[in-house]
């Protein structure tokens, strides 16, 4: 008798347990998905600023088109790229490309004193403050998630339930291509 | 001290104090059962539920209308603390964002309210506005978000009403026993003795146990706010600055325990106050912005958030 219950007692432990850690595995892999469509949310109102500064720029420095023309690229990569992996390094093109349109403003002091410019400046650094934090978020949450899948014995219960990791969301800032000059000073 | 540990040591903290509500509010029931029979029971349980169903559904409301609260609609009127709150939002995974309301109060203070995540809302005075910059509004905003995501504010006013229906319930009882109406006959004088002294004494205790999980709350949400920013300098920074103008606040008697610094703590000093000293959160503060700064690994990052992520201890 007692050893059917001490039977039944672990079978109860062992359903318990998976339902337990499926229902965690939903849970996560849900606020992932949100925590994604978040970051693309804001990737977006960042996509939306640009032509805009571009347009302001151009106006004030109209010879600097080659910079332009990067800029225009590199968004246009942004828009079209896919997945994390994909999205990951096409704003980090599109961040160096940003960076040198910034520079260039630097040395127009009527540019700079532009309310439109300062407010659209403004704008671009809030919101990318916006994607830094919901890809805060959204990593933490894979990091877990991709444990659990992989840990023993969740990991037995994540194949059951055909749970996939997730990729991480990293901007990659492309490595310069001038050589770097090294000073032994 | 790791922010996941202190989380969790947070946590168990505020449960176990939640179980001394569940003996106290057993106590009471036995009293009241004893000296005047189950039908006085039955009815003081109708009143507690139904006092903590007024407090949840009219609360919100009622604590912007007190702090004088103006809602903004969108982000130009208040670009700074819009974004403050769209970002924690983000940061801490929120459903929804909470409203944002803005108080023409030149004290330097914050609550938020709201009985779920996605009806919450974040309450600052203009004057937390002129006086912070990005780094530390954001860090008291994240404050104020961690108590929305740990469902902090619902969890206050269950122990609010707690606390206030008890004490209601044992005064009906002990107005009951001095006009001696109701008594049974049957009854052991050492037991009728116990029966009213502990009517006298659980509401107390109830407040002492509300005042405790309160702090607890706070202590929890200042490491939640570490973590969302990932910046724990910025809480602390404002904490410092606003500790001692922030007590001037307005209305601050009725929802004074909202806010993220309260009213200047009473005579009764720390055993009845809502939040602990300031020097106590900055003193956790600083352990934390070490733990943080020396664990810039991702894997205790994710440790840290899923502590926070993982089942609520209540």
């Amino acid at each position: 008798m007692t050893l059917i219950y001490i039977l039944i007692a672990l079978v109860v432990i062992v359903v318990l347990y998976a339902v337990v850690t499926y229902n965690t595995l939903v849970r996560l892999r849900q606020s992932a998905e949100e925590g994604f469509s978040d970051i693309d949310v804001q990737l977006k109102r960042r996509h939306d600023l640009i032509p805009n500064l571009v347009e302001t720029v151009k106006g004030y420095a109209s010879h600097e088109r080659q910079t332009f023309e990067a800029v225009t690229a590199a968004r246009a990569g942004a828009v079209s790229a896919h997945g994390p992996a994909d999205q990951g390094k096409a704003e980090g093109v599109l961040n160096q490309a940003l960076g040198k349109l910034l520079a260039v403003a630097e040395a127009y002091p009527d540019l700079k004193a532009n309310q439109n410019f300062l407010e659209l400046q403004r704008e671009l650094t809030a919101t990318e403050d916006k994607i830094a934090a919901s890809r805060r978020f959204y990593n933490s949450t894979v990091e877990t998630m991709n444990t659990k899948i992989q840990q023993v014995p969740s990991n037995i219960i994540a194949g059951m339930g055909n749970f996939e990791t997730r990729q991480f969301f990293e901007i990659e800032t492309p490595a310069e291509r001038e050589p770097t000059q090294v000073s032994f000073s | 001290m790791e922010l996941s540990q202190q989380i969790s040591r947070n946590k168990r903290k505020s449960f176990l104090l939640f179980c001394g509500f569940i003996v106290i509010y057993l106590a009471i029931g036995w009293a009241i059962s004893y000296l005047y029979g189950n039908v006085a029971l039955v009815i003081a349980a109708i009143v507690a539920v139904g006092m903590t169903l007024a407090a949840l559904f009219l609360g919100d409301d009622m604590a912007v209308a007190l702090a004088g609260g103006q809602k903004v609609e969108e982000r130009s009127q208040a670009p700074e603390l819009w974004d403050a709150v769209e970002t924690m939002t983000l940061a801490a995974g929120l459903p929804k964002m909470p409203r944002v309301y803005i108080a023409m109060d030149e004290s330097p203070n914050a609550f938020a309210a709201g009985r779920t995540q996605e009806q919450a809302i974040v309450c600052a005075n203009i004057g937390l506005i002129r006086a912070l910059d990005k780094e530390e509004l954001e860090g008291v905003i994240a404050h104020e978000i961690s108590h929305v995501r740990n469902y902090d504010v619902r969890l206050m006013t269950y122990a609010a009403v707690l606390a206030g229906s008890l004490g209601l319930i044992s005064e009906l009882g002990l107005r009951l026993g001095l006009f001696g109406g109701g008594r049974r006959d049957n009854q052991n004088p050492i037991m009728v003795i116990v029966a009213l002294v502990t009517l006298i004494l659980a509401p107390i205790a109830a407040v002492l146990i509300q005042m405790s999980i309160s702090r607890r709350r706070e202590f929890l949400a200042d490491a939640m706010a570490a973590e969302l920013t990932r910046y724990p300098q910025g809480l602390s920074s404002a904490l410092r600055l606003i500790a001692g103008p922030a007590q001037a606040t307005k209305n601050s008697s009725t929802i004074a325990h909202m806010y993220i610094v309260p009213g200047a703590f009473g005579a009764l000093g720390r055993l009845f106050a809502t939040h602990p000293p300031t020097e106590d959160r900055l003193a956790a503060l600083d352990t934390l912005s070490g733990g943080i700064q020396h664990s810039h690994s991702k894997r205790e990052y994710s440790q840290a958030m899923a502590g926070i992520l993982g089942p609520q201890g209540l």
